[in-house]
């Protein structure tokens, strides 16, 4: 944490430019009845890099993950992913862009009539021509790394909170996706897991070089993995930058988390 | 008055909407069904779980409806003495009317309200949207396997209760009011022997199939646009898609049988 404490004062937003742009967002509008949601929201993500978007409960993080999914519209602005604008595509495109998406919903959204290896299983089974046998291995190997190898033949409903998560991990990242949206991939689960998670998405990205889009609400924990943190706040990105600079933007939500943090680790004596 | 004339706008405005999403749904379903892969073992669940699951309760009723109708044929035919006609009407009757209709009934109670409901829950559950975002298509993943697997079974369910509900009039007409077994049999094999009677009910059948899963799938999958939310509206949906698919069933066959008779 040290870290970016210790910054001097850096310019507000920083990335001006930043080299290459996986998915960007522009001057989006959105409100649902006479609640505005979102107010000329902007957004750049690059690829290859981990974006955590970061807000207080209601700010409009999911919604926002969802234009990227095209499973919700905005009222205005454009939303492009991968040179394409998401926003009025057909549902061919749509499904060739989402090809590459690796997707956890914040309810994790398991197939409750499917076992937890029907689930890990499934698009492999409908999205590959891969054998039985080869399905079998990706999928044990997965759900082994998530600590949940002993629990296939029970069905999401028997699964505690933290263990559905874990499931819905281990489904998004079946297919190798080039791009993860995680909807706060870590609640529910018990600081060591967390870790254990939070190395594994570290791990994986080093590896797989995936644009990863994380919403969480663990201040400052996911600092660590992350390359920058986007701020939403008051239907707008308020700031995008990588965490160390992140202290000294000058935000004050973002200020009051982090002294929160803080206080709670000195509240009990640490 | 402003106020009355902007109801009735919003409300013929989303009735055409549903109407259109509606046409929508049924494209797509039907789109599911001719793309590739071809998937064989969803289709047979489906069809266990509408057609073969189902298979008491639609012989349990035809066994009834037809010794009823064995009795009551018998009661009035005899003022007119003709007796020996009853194969032949009851054949009629069950082949035409109650054979599609009351299984068509039967099926929507049984398996509409369950595919209404199961969709619902998806739905509200976002399972269908993770279908989505995997790049499943929900409607040839699991749509239009429910939409063949009725297709097959409603006929066969249909012919099933004509058969069963003339061996129902059978024992109440021969071997209880002491029919002539020869008369009956004649009488049934007569009416069958009429290919407009066959194709008629196959329509039928075929029209109230699609027309379960259509209404029961569609209000389903569109639970979201119930006033009610949640739990509330599933069943709202389910309510809804069982009453009006049951009413569109009895108007169809009036139509049908004006325009095939
Ligand atoms: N389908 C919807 N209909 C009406 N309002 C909605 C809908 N979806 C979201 N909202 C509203 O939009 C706002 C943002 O919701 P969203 O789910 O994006 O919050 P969030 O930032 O993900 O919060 P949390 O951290 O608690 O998950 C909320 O105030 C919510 O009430
Ligand atoms: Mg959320």
């Amino acid at each position: 944490m040290e870290d970016f404490s210790l910054q001097d004062k850096l310019p507000l937003i920083h990335p001006e430019c930043p080299k290459e742009i996986e998915m960007c967002l522009t001057g989006i509008y959105k409100s649902f009845g006479e609640q505005s949601v979102h107010r000329n929201l902007n957004l750049h993500i690059e690829r290859g890099k981990i974006t955590v978007i970061v807000g207080h409960s209601g700010a409009g993080k999911s919604v926002l993950l969802k234009y990227i999914l095209g499973l919700a519209c905005p009222d205005q602005g454009e939303v492009m992913v991968d040179g394409k604008n998401i926003v009025g595509l057909g549902r061919k495109e749509l499904y060739d862009v989402r090809a590459n998406f690796g997707v956890l919903f914040q309810g994790s959204a398991l197939f409750d009539f499917m076992t937890v290896y029907d689930n890990v299983a499934l698009p492999l089974r409908e999205k590959t021509k891969l054998k039985e046998d080869e399905i079998r291995r990706c999928v044990m190997e997965k759900l082994d790394l998530m600590g949940m190898a002993d629990s296939i033949h029970k069905f999401p409903s028997e699964l505690s909170g933290g263990m559905q998560k874990r499931v819905g991990l281990a489904r998004a990242l079946q297919r190798d996706p080039k791009i993860v949206l995680f909807d706060e991939p870590t609640t529910g689960l018990d600081p060591e897991t967390t870790q254990k998670i939070y190395d594994l998405f570290a791990d994986t990205q080093a590896k797989l070089k995936y644009t990863a889009v994380i919403v969480s609400h663990d201040i400052p924990k996911i600092f660590r993995i992350a390359d920058y943190v986007a701020v939403l706040h008051q239907g707008g990105i308020q700031a995008c930058l990588p965490p160390k600079d992140l202290t000294h933007c000058g935000n004050l939500w973002v200020d009051r988390m982090l002294s929160l943090e803080m206080e709670g680790v000195r509240g009990i004596g640490l | 008055m402003i106020k009355f004339l902007q109801n009735t706008g919003r409300f013929g405005l989303n009735h055409l909407e549903e109407h259109g999403q509606w046409g929508i749904f049924m494209m797509r379903s039907m789109r599911g069904v001719f793309t590739p892969p071809y998937k064989v073992f969803p289709v047979v669940r489906e069809v266990k779980t509408i057609g073969f699951d189902s298979l008491t309760i639609i012989c349990f009723t035809a066994v009834f409806t037809g010794m009823v109708l064995g009795l009551q044929g018998y009661a009035s035919l005899k003022k007119f003495g003709s007796e020996g006609a009853l194969g032949f009407g009851v054949a009629i009757t069950l082949f035409t009317e109650l054979g599609p209709v009351l299984s068509a009934l039967l099926l929507i109670g049984r398996a509409g309200s369950s595919m209404c409901a199961e969709i619902g829950i998806m739905r509200n559950s976002q399972q269908i949207d993770a279908l989505e975002c995997m790049a499943i298509d929900p409607f040839a993943y699991f749509i239009s396997p429910k939409l063949i697997a009725s297709l097959i079974s409603f006929p066969i369910l249909g012919f099933l209760f004509t058969l069963v509900g003339i061996g129902g009039a059978y024992i109440s007409g021969v071997m209880i009011l002491g029919i002539n077994p020869g008369a009956f049999t004649d009488g049934v094999i007569r009416a069958m022997a009429d290919e407009r009677l066959v194709r008629m009910c196959t329509i039928k059948c075929l029209v109230f199939g699609y027309m379960m899963v259509s209404i029961c799938a569609f209000k389903g999958y569109s639970v979201y646009r119930q006033q009610t939310k949640g739990s509330m509206a599933v069943s709202h949906a389910t309510t809804d898609a069982v009453v009006f698919s049951s009413v569109m069933v009895l108007l169809w066959d009036y139509l049908l049988t004006s325009l095939l008779l």
